[in-house]
This record gives structure tokens, C-alpha cells and sequence, in this order.
């Protein structure tokens, strides 16, 4: 594994940009409704002042959507922090299944805004690689903006969880635009995580092989 | 009477407290969870201002924007955005938004912004009129 070239600190740099921006929007939607509460509670006192009673159903209700809000800013929070500490460790047991949903969970506003749906498909039981996991959530992000781009809109896209005789595979589908060749745009990236990614034109399918043990040099 | 306003927004917590919130300044609000059903609601019915959230799933604001002011070019369309950067700004413009607000938005200053949006659909309403009137006038052999 070689995590220092240049391209693999651009392309994480700019992964880790794009899914604070997606945070930070979020935590600012949250806190843009915590305020409207405040400004709402504010109208309230002053009509109350001018003597309409104050309706505890209404303040109720306030207090309500603010709890709420904070309970999201929270899981967002710990989203970011759980990002942050995802380049702790060069080399760490992942969870496959739950590191991809968690990728999936940081990006999903990005889909969203497309028209798009990720979803995983069913597993048997957990598949535990050793690899880094910073830079696997790199990859897959890179992997999905490469198989939801194309002609046509995808209203929802699959990943399977397949275990193989090396390790694992995640298999991208429905595809559109595929070209048969293996992709030039991020080998820097598959090569760190000793990654292979096969576009299957027939079938539809991206297909993205890890090992189940990275090599460090 | 008061300011016909259309909010679109995809999060219901924050349609719901600002309706409630422009409302009691004496606003009549229609919402929209979608840009999709404000699309609907903007053919059928006539607003003097509509407020759009820039990020929604399906069809951002900029898109639900240029949508339509293909329906209605008098629309006054303020954006709402959570982080306002001068691309989008001049972006937002080009399409013929009135504004572009960061959100949290100031009550007040919306409110002066709303105000002006009607002030500036009444304008082009009544300049319509008159070109209408004198289409018809001229039209005519009196």
C-alpha cells in the first residue's frame, strides 16, 4: 500500500471537502430551524404582552421541533466526528457492510439532490476486511460517481456485498454508459487499497474487488 | 391585504414554523415540500412572492427557478440557501431571482424583501395592463 502519492491526497482531500460541506449544510438547515423556534417563541411572548394568551399546545409544538432538531444536529456531529477519526489508522478491521452504509449515510443528501437511491443489498452474516478505511470510503464514493454518471437516470442503484476467494466484492448495478474498459480515473486510489474495478457492459454491473488483507509495504 | 407568498421547502419543520411565523404578520402562505407540487401550485395560482430552498432532493431551487419562471417570467422568486457563495449568488440572478438569503433568514429582512417583491409584481402587472390597453386601442379604428 502506498498512501502518500499525491493523486490519493488530492482525491481524499477533496473527498473529505465534499462530505464536510454536506455536514456543514446540514448542521446549518438544523440550526436555521432551531432559530425560526426562537423567532416564533419571540412573536409569541410579544403577542402575549399585548395580551393574547399564550397557547401551551403552540409552545408544546416548539419545543417539540427544537428537540428534535437537536437530536439531528447531534447524530450529524457524530457522523463528522466518526469521519475524523476514520484516517486514524493506516490499517484497521472494517466492516464492510456497515462502513458502506455509513459512506452512503454521509453522501446521501448528494443523491438525493440527483433524484438518486443507493441501496445495499441483503447479507448473510458480516464480511470483516483489514484495510484502510478513510481511503475505502474514498473509493467507493469515486465508484459510485462513476456509475451513476451516464445517459440515462437510475432512480435506484443496488450494491451487493459478495465475498470471494481473496476477500471481497461490491457490485455496483444498474449501469448506464458502460464502456467495457477498465477505468483510468482513479487506479491511484484502487492501487493504495490493492483495489480492482471491472465495468461489465452485459450485465450492467461494476464490479469492485478488495482484498481481505491489505499489504503495507 | 396581506403579501401571497408560496414557501417551498423539503424539510416540513422548517415550512411549518415559518408559515406559522409569516402568517402571524399577517401572510397568506401556501406550501410546497417539493419543487415538483410548487411547479403545480404556481400554474394554477398566482403568488406575489415565492421562497425556495436552493438544496432539495429531485429538483434543486436553481432548476425549480428556471422551471418556473418558464411558467410565469413575473414570478418574484427569492432563494434560500444554507450556505451563499457569489457563484450561486450571480447564478441565482442570471435566472431571474430577486434575491438569494442565507439561511437562518432574518424575519425582518425577509419581510422587507417580500414587501418589495409584491411591490415590484404589482409594477409589471400594471405594465402589462397598459400594454394591453394600448394593443387594444391601437387595434381598434376609434
Amino acid at each position: 500500500m502506498n498512501m502518500g502519492t499525491e493523486k490519493t491526497k488530492l482525491t481524499g482531500l477533496a473527498y473529505f471537502g465534499k462530505m464536510m460541506a454536506l455536514i456543514s449544510h446540514e448542521i446549518k438547515n438544523s440550526l436555521a430551524i432551531i432559530n425560526e423556534n426562537a423567532g416564533l417563541m419571540e412573536d409569541l411572548s410579544l403577542m402575549a404582552k399585548k395580551g393574547n394568551p399564550l397557547d401551551p399546545e403552540r409552545t408544546g409544538t416548539i419545543a417539540g421541533r427544537v428537540v428534535r432538531q437537536v437530536q439531528r444536529a447531534d447524530t450529524t456531529v457524530k457522523r463528522m466526528n466518526r469521519l475524523a477519526h476514520s484516517v486514524d489508522n493506516p490499517v484497521t478491521e472494517v466492516d464492510v457492510a456497515e462502513t458502506l452504509a455509513f459512506t452512503l449515510e454521509l453522501g446521501e443528501k448528494a443523491f438525493s439532490t440527483l433524484g438518486l437511491r443507493v441501496e445495499v443489498g441483503p447479507l448473510a452474516g458480516p464480511v470483516v476486511i483489514n484495510t484502510n478505511e478513510f481511503l475505502f470510503m474514498n473509493l467507493i464514493w469515486e465508484v459510485l460517481g462513476y456509475a451513476l454518471q451516464g445517459g440515462g437516470r437510475v432512480e435506484t442503484m443496488t450494491i451487493a456485498i459478495r465475498r470471494n476467494d481473496n476477500g471481497v466484492e461490491l457490485v455496483f448495478s444498474p449501469l448506464h454508459a458502460v464502456d467495457g474498459e477498465r477505468t483510468p480515473w482513479d487506479r491511484a486510489l484502487a492501487e493504495a487499497l490493492g483495489a480492482d474495478i471491472w465495468p461489465f457492459a452485459d450485465t450492467r454491473e461494476l464490479v469492485l474487488k478488495l482484498p481481505e488483507i491489505l499489504k503495507t509495504v | 391585504m396581506g403579501e401571497k407568498i408560496l414557501l417551498v421547502d423539503d424539510e416540513q419543520d422548517f415550512l411549518d414554523v415559518m408559515s406559522e411565523r409569516m402568517r402571524n404578520r399577517g401572510m397568506d402562505v401556501t406550501t410546497a415540500i417539493s419543487a415538483k407540487e410548487a411547479l403545480e401550485r404556481v400554474k394554477n395560482e398566482n403568488f406575489d412572492a415565492i421562497i425556495v430552498d436552493l438544496l432539495m432532493p429531485e429538483m434543486d431551487g436553481l432548476e425549480a427557478l428556471k422551471n418556473m419562471k418558464k411558467i410565469n417570467s413575473d414570478l418574484q422568486v427569492i432563494l434560500l440557501t444554507g450556505h451563499a457563495t457569489v457563484e450561486k449568488g450571480i447564478q441565482a440572478m442570471k435566472l431571474g431571482a430577486m434575491d438569494l438569503l442565507e439561511k437562518p433568514a432574518d424575519m425582518n429582512n425577509l419581510t422587507e424583501k417580500i414587501k418589495k417583491a409584491k411591490a415590484h409584481k404589482m409594477i409589471l402587472v400594471e405594465r402589462h395592463m397598459e400594454e394591453k390597453i394600448k394593443k387594444i386601442m391601437g387595434s381598434k379604428g376609434w
